[in-house]
């Protein structure tokens, strides 16, 4: 609940976190922070161990990156942005080529991101004002050792392609997103609700605008005339 | 009907038990698997479509477990929230403590001392250990060999001692923290791990003398659950489910974290993917977990700091912060208000007893996560029932189960 | 009659037989939910052995148990099982809450968690840890064996409602010290 982090805010607030590019709408605010955190600030790397940085566990960090360089070449202006965190390697892409783009590099013969390790999304209320919603997906080259995360952003209500004709994995992960955020997968064969009951109509609980104790205690059913409220509770959360 | 139909609410096909007549002497029956079953490991709810005794289509409905750990994991401080991973996956809480506590030392940009690093690989391998225990011994007790629980629950009572003794509590550790550990391993705890290190073998020896060569064993195993290898990349398997198939992919080889680089072990692979080489690679990972805590009690420093230094994200230790006033206010800052990481994303991936436990934390820099994902195992791994089970017999639907090793906390979260 | 043949025989009252039976054979439903329910099955593993020492057996079928230990966490979606296999149990029944989630909902004040199974069935002994340990729930199951005995005496003097009755208020009591309202269907 917002009253209950008053004191926690971010150390900044999505105003002046970056200029948003009018050309670029897509451009991850992360990004745009870490080119200038860099520029400026030495120490912060210094304080990173070597390892940390030098693992290439998700390939080269520069644009040079063989994965950036394939889908820039197939798909061109899709393809939005390469950024690089601690030794990660996150690619943004255009929503309208997610399942290609996948597909694309699950059968590269030399990168082979045969591996959907995890779909999920990120609700950006917060930190950004449109669009709404980052679907992230992770991949894994056993061939290369390489992890790729790969992002598309979409607005509340949009929906966005299925992976289940590219990896099987993507079946119950879409499920789960479609549960916990909302977000539709076109073409996804059994888009129901995973972890909540079917008959759940309370929304969806991921969302930034949620409450974590839900709208309504438990009630048993036959007995609703006769609900006690929910025991005060002082904690703060 | 098409086989394909599902009942669309819980609730209500409770206690339906439906029986469809297809015509030309064809009959399908669903049947409920329901929450509540002493072989679903947990409240899992299996829909099972039978022609007789042969599975057409199993439905797994999850969800009985769901707590949210998620959404409470956006709004607690990142020092607060490693109860909550204990809880996911309870067989093996330090494994889900270890892999949390590593990513929030990633996105921290902080790494641990060395002692620290060599004492989390001794209790992520007797957590491996113990979640193996709870899994051969479910297992086995579900395809009938009773008295296997009974065996594999004494050695884990053993690990649970040396947990208690380390951190105090047996099941619902919280013990890795950021930076390192606040208390150091005694001499006591090392006596007990090299006891278990000599008495866990000859009981290995026993169970694999019950169940390995044994005819019943061999005929509800051999055979049952295949997975190709092909399916298991598609359907996204890590662990024992991949390796079972023969693709070598562990992360402690792949990607290895702490000290895992300077230790010599094998990873075993199996070749048919089906129940009994599942069965056989995580008994040869018992062996080779004991085999890396050996070498970790060898080469471990005998001394030096178990707690990184970084003044920033880390506790200060107990003893300055009794005697000194900074360290008691950068205590009380680090309890009540916690520590600001930098913004950025951070994916971190362990290999836990179940396959690939990963952590996805994405940080706004402020002291709560904004988005702290956890990519479960078994979540994933659940996904490939289905396909396991077509075709198989009613009575092999437990011996899949078992197989996949879920634990429904960690499935559901 | 008790003192005639001392060394040989021993005579008691048709009651205190009666008590020792019910107690001592508590069938208990198999309902592991979440963490607690690794707890329990440590302490039916031959370290601790709360089974066949107290007699005391695990059922999967409701129609055979006369004990269900909640452990573990109630979810929305898993309460209306609880209740149905709590109907589902016959006459007398008790409940143990094992662990904070079946206590008061546990660490997890969400969406989705009850908070505390006493708001879907009556619980007669609540046994507080996270998970606790076997020890306690050994505590828990004693605690349970003199609920039994207070029953059955109340049973055997003034009958079933009377008894059932003395088991309410008992429940209220131990809501009341917990500061935790009695809800409806907990009756």
């Amino acid at each position: 609940m917002a009253d209950q982090q008053d004191d926690l805010q971010p150390t900044a607030t999505p105003d002046d976190v970056a200029v948003i590019d009018e050309d670029n709408p897509w451009l991850t605010d992360i990004a745009r922070e870490q080119l200038v955190e860099s520029a400026h600030d030495k120490t912060g790397l210094a304080r990173i161990h070597p390892s940390l940085v030098l693992t290439g566990f998700w390939g080269p960090l520069a644009p040079d990156h063989p994965a950036f360089v394939a889908l820039s070449a197939a798909f061109g202006d899709a393809v939005v942005d390469i950024s690089f965190f601690r030794d990660e390697v996150t690619i943004r892409l255009k929503p309208h080529i997610w399942a290609d783009a996948h597909l694309l590099l699950r059968d590269d013969q030399d990168l082979s991101y045969r591996l959907l390790t995890d779909l999920t999304a990120v609700d950006m209320l917060r930190l950004r004002a449109a669009p709404r919603f980052d679907v992230v997906s992770t991949l894994y080259s056993i061939k290369r050792r390489w992890r790729l995360r790969l992002k598309a952003g979409i607005e509340d209500g949009e929906a966005i392609e299925t992976l289940t004709s590219v990896y099987a994995a993507a079946g119950w992960l879409e499920r789960e997103v479609y549960d916990m955020f909302g977000i539709t997968f076109d073409g996804h064969p059994d888009l129901r609700r995973i972890l909540l009951a079917d008959d759940w109509d309370e929304g969806h609980p991921l969302r930034k605008d949620y409450p974590i104790r839900g709208y309504t205690p438990y009630v048993e059913p036959g007995f609703e005339d006769e609900a006690v409220p929910r025991v005060k509770d002082f904690r703060r959360l | 009907m098409s086989t394909t139909e599902q009942p669309t609410t819980t609730f209500g096909t409770w206690d339906v038990y439906e029986d469809r007549d297809l015509g030309g002497g064809k009959r399908e029956m669903v049947l409920n698997m329901g929450p509540q079953h002493p072989s679903t490991h947990g409240v899992m709810r299996l829909l099972l479509t039978l022609n007789g005794e042969t599975i057409i289509h199993a439905d797994p409905l999850i969800g009985y477990l769901h707590r949210g750990v998620e959404k409470i994991g956006e709004n607690k401080r990142y020092t607060q929230f490693t109860p909550w991973t204990d809880r996911t996956d309870y067989t093996a809480a330090p494994l889900n403590n270890l892999g949390y506590i590593l990513a929030v030392e990633k996105l921290c940009g902080i790494v641990a001392p060395e002692r620290a690093q060599y004492i989390r690989v001794i209790m992520a391998e007797l957590s491996r250990i113990a979640a193996h225990m709870v899994w051969l011994g479910t297992h086995a007790l579900d395809i009938g060999a009773l008295s296997m629980a009974l065996y594999t629950f004494i050695e884990r009572e053993k690990i649970l001692d040396i947990f208690e003794e380390f951190c105090g509590a047996r099941l619902t550790t919280n013990m890795m923290e950021v930076g390192g550990f606040s208390r150091d391993l005694k001499p006591s705890t090392i006596e007990k791990i090299e006891r278990l290190l000599v008495e866990f073998p000859p009981a290995q020896q026993d169970w694999e003398d019950l169940l390995s060569d044994n005819p019943i064993w061999i005929a509800r195993t051999r055979g049952v659950g295949v997975i190709e290898p092909e399916a298991a990349l598609d359907y996204g398997l890590t662990g024992a489910c991949l390796r079972g198939s023969g693709i070598n992919y562990d992360v402690r080889k792949a990607q290895p974290y702490l000290i895992y680089d300077r230790l010599d072990f094998e990873v075993p692979l199996g070749t048919n993917g089906d129940v009994m080489d599942r069965y056989l690679v995580r008994m040869e990972e018992l062996r080779q977990s004991l085999r890396i805590i050996r070498q970790c009690l060898d080469q471990m420093p005998t001394d030096g700091p178990i707690m990184a230094n970084e003044s920033n994200y880390v506790i200060p230790p107990h003893h300055t912060v009794l005697r000194t006033a900074e360290d008691m206010q950068r205590h009380f800052v680090w309890v009540i208000k916690g520590f600001n990481p930098p913004k950025g994303e951070v994916y971190v991936a362990i290999e836990h007893s179940k396959g690939e436990l990963g952590h996805y934390i994405v940080s706004d820099g402020s002291p709560m996560p904004y988005r702290m994902r956890i990519r479960t195992p078994d979540f994933v791994n659940l996904q490939v029932l289905p396909y396991m089970a077509q075709g198989a017999m009613l009575a092999d639907a437990v011996a899949l189960i078992g197989t996949i090793d879920i634990v429904l906390g960690s499935v559901d979260r | 009659m008790e003192n005639r043949f001392e060394e040989n025989v021993l005579t008691t009252s048709v009651d205190w037989v009666f008590n020792w039976a019910r107690r001592s054979s508590l069938w208990w439903l198999q309902f592991g939910l979440a963490c607690c329910a690794i707890e329990m099955i440590a302490a039916m593993q031959p370290r601790f052995d709360m089974g066949e020492r107290f007699g005391m057996l695990f059922r999967a079928s409701p129609r055979q148990a006369d004990l269900m230990i909640v452990a573990g966490t109630v979810t929305k979606k898993m309460a209306p099982v609880v209740r149905t296999l709590y109907d589902q149990m016959s006459e007398p029944k008790w409940v143990i809450s094992m662990g904070s989630c079946a206590n008061v909902g546990g660490p997890f004040d969400t969406y989705a968690v009850v908070q505390g199974v006493d708001q879907v069935i009556p619980v007669d002994v609540y046994v507080p840890g996270c998970p606790p340990v076997p020890e306690g729930l050994y505590y828990g199951v004693l605690e349970l064996q003199n609920k039994v005995i207070k029953y059955d005496r109340v049973l055997r003097k003034e009958g079933r409602e009377a008894a059932e009755a003395q088991r309410e208020e008992d429940r209220a009591a131990t809501a009341a010290a917990m500061d935790r309202p009695v809800t409806a269907a907990a009756r």
